[in-house]
């Protein structure tokens, strides 16, 4: 009788050790496969980052073609003044368009924002505007007729909007050159720009514009603190 | 007595364990289920690694090329006064754009997720979530560097330049479509007084909102230019 107790309990007890190991063991595996980045995408965030990686090639590959065709150009006129004084005005106008210092036209989006009784735009209203339609790919921004460069600040100053000592008013109109369809369905996708606002109170329209013109940027751009 | 006694416990141990082994059970199906999506999906990891290299290798190239193309405008120019100075115009638009890399002084402020947080320890009225940085938080950051003046902005290395956005997407945050994570290195050139002196307001809101920022002038900040391209595909110049 006594015998047979004590095999009992042994067994018991040996099953509980296998046991806890194969749990710690387990325990381990369900641990390792928690890896984050592209190890964890799934299908979708996959394919997703696979686009935005071939544009982003694409667009490299672009502007290496561009260089060595500038590279050749240069090398071809090497003696004449004249011709390389050409070459060098059509680099830097396309690096004035791209800062905003050239006035540029095309399609795109215009949004006007009204103030109205119980709630105002401020600098914050439109600071999330200009974010948003950066990120829907516009090109050349201008909030009542300023040009919006990298470095522009958006600022309330007692209530009143200001953009580089400009102050502003309601209505406030966003010129947006970019992708049209892209543009627009950002920000009238669900949860998007248009619905937020709209919802919280807020006036926002929306049209798709064509030959959109925007004057250029007519503050100054000196660096003073940067080096090379 | 005792018999009855010792197999009631044996019983409970059994149970115990039964239970415990569903449950992992349960959770290998689930790990499983993951490990098949991998095999499946490998190929579109293959395929993303793919094109991120050859982005790396057109990146290098074009590199080369711009060092290139510097030498033969200078080649070009040789002894004429008058393209010089547009030649200088050249590079200086260039590191408008956040082209170019810049070295110069500024702050640099750093931006961490409040890691001691859990949902035991905090209170019933309070959100985990404002104990987490968010991409609010890294824009408002900007704006006011923005204001102060800065000339040139990276955050973890994401430099901002012109068509820059900051946002989230599920729950983690988008800078130049790249993926960024906490803690967060916010680098600025510009007068270290200025910048440092006006981000205080801001700092100091954000640190008793939960999240853990610091800011500190320094000399001598490196910020590297913009990886990628700025390119208009829909606006035209109009003269």
């Amino acid at each position: 009788m006594k015998k047979d107790k004590k095999i009992v309990s042994i067994t018991v007890l040996f099953m509980c050790i296998i046991l806890t190991c194969v749990m710690f063991m387990q325990f381990k595996i369900a641990r390792q496969t928690n890896l984050t980045d592209i190890k964890n995408m799934n299908e979708d965030e996959l394919k997703s980052e696979i686009l935005l990686w071939q544009n982003r090639y694409n667009e490299i590959d672009q502007k290496l073609t561009n260089r060595k065709l500038t590279i050749a150009e240069y090398e071809s006129i090497m003696q004449n003044n004249d011709e390389t004084t050409k070459m060098l005005d059509k680099e830097l106008h396309e690096l004035e368009k791209l800062i905003g210092i050239t006035d540029v036209e095309g399609n795109g989006v215009v949004i006007t924002l009204e103030d109205n009784e119980d709630k105002g735009v401020t600098a914050g209203v439109l600071l999330n505007l200009v974010n948003e339609l950066k990120y829907a790919g516009g090109e050349a921004i201008s909030i009542n007729g300023i040009r919006i460069v990298n470095m522009t600040d958006i600022v309330d100053v007692n209530y009143i909007v200001q953009i580089e000592g400009h102050k502003l008013s309601s209505p406030y109109i966003i010129k947006c050159i970019g992708e049209q369809n892209f543009l627009s369905n950002t920000l009238n996708s669900k949860d998007g720009y248009i619905r937020t606002y709209t919802d919280s109170g807020m006036t926002v329209k929306m049209e798709t514009q064509n030959n959109i013109k925007i004057d250029r940027y007519n503050g100054n751009l000196d660096i003073k603190y940067s080096n090379n | 007595m005792n018999k009855k006694v010792l197999s009631l416990i044996t019983g409970m141990i059994c149970f115990v364990l039964v239970l415990a082994i569903v449950i992992q059970i349960k959770t290998i199906k689930s790990t499983n289920s993951i490990g098949i999506q991998t095999i499946s999906n490998d190929n579109l990891r293959d395929d993303l690694l793919k094109w991120k290299e050859k982005y790396d290798n057109a990146n290098v190239e074009l590199d080369k090329a711009q060092k290139k193309l510097e030498t033969t405008r200078q080649v070009a120019i040789q002894n004429k006064p008058e393209l010089m100075k547009r030649e200088l115009e050249l590079k200086k638009n260039n590191m408008a754009l956040g082209l170019t890399n810049v070295i110069g002084e500024g702050v640099i402020i750093t931006l961490k997720d409040n890691q001691g947080i859990t949902n035991e320890s905090i209170g019933i009225t309070d959100d985990i979530r404002s104990y987490l940085v968010h991409d609010a938080n890294l824009r408002e950051i900007v704006r006011k560097l923005k204001i102060s003046g800065a000339e040139a902005i990276s955050i973890n290395n994401e430099r901002v330049v012109s068509g820059t956005s900051i946002v989230c997407s599920g729950n983690v945050i988008r800078i130049n479509d790249r993926k960024v994570g906490s803690p967060f290195e916010i680098k600025a050139i510009g007068s270290p007084e200025l910048l440092y002196g006006n981000l205080t307001e801001t700092i100091t809101k954000l640190n008793n909102s939960g999240i853990i920022v610091e800011i500190q002038k320094k000399d001598n900040i490196e910020i590297n230019k913009y990886d990628g391209t700025i390119n208009f595909n829909y606006a035209t110049n109009n003269e």
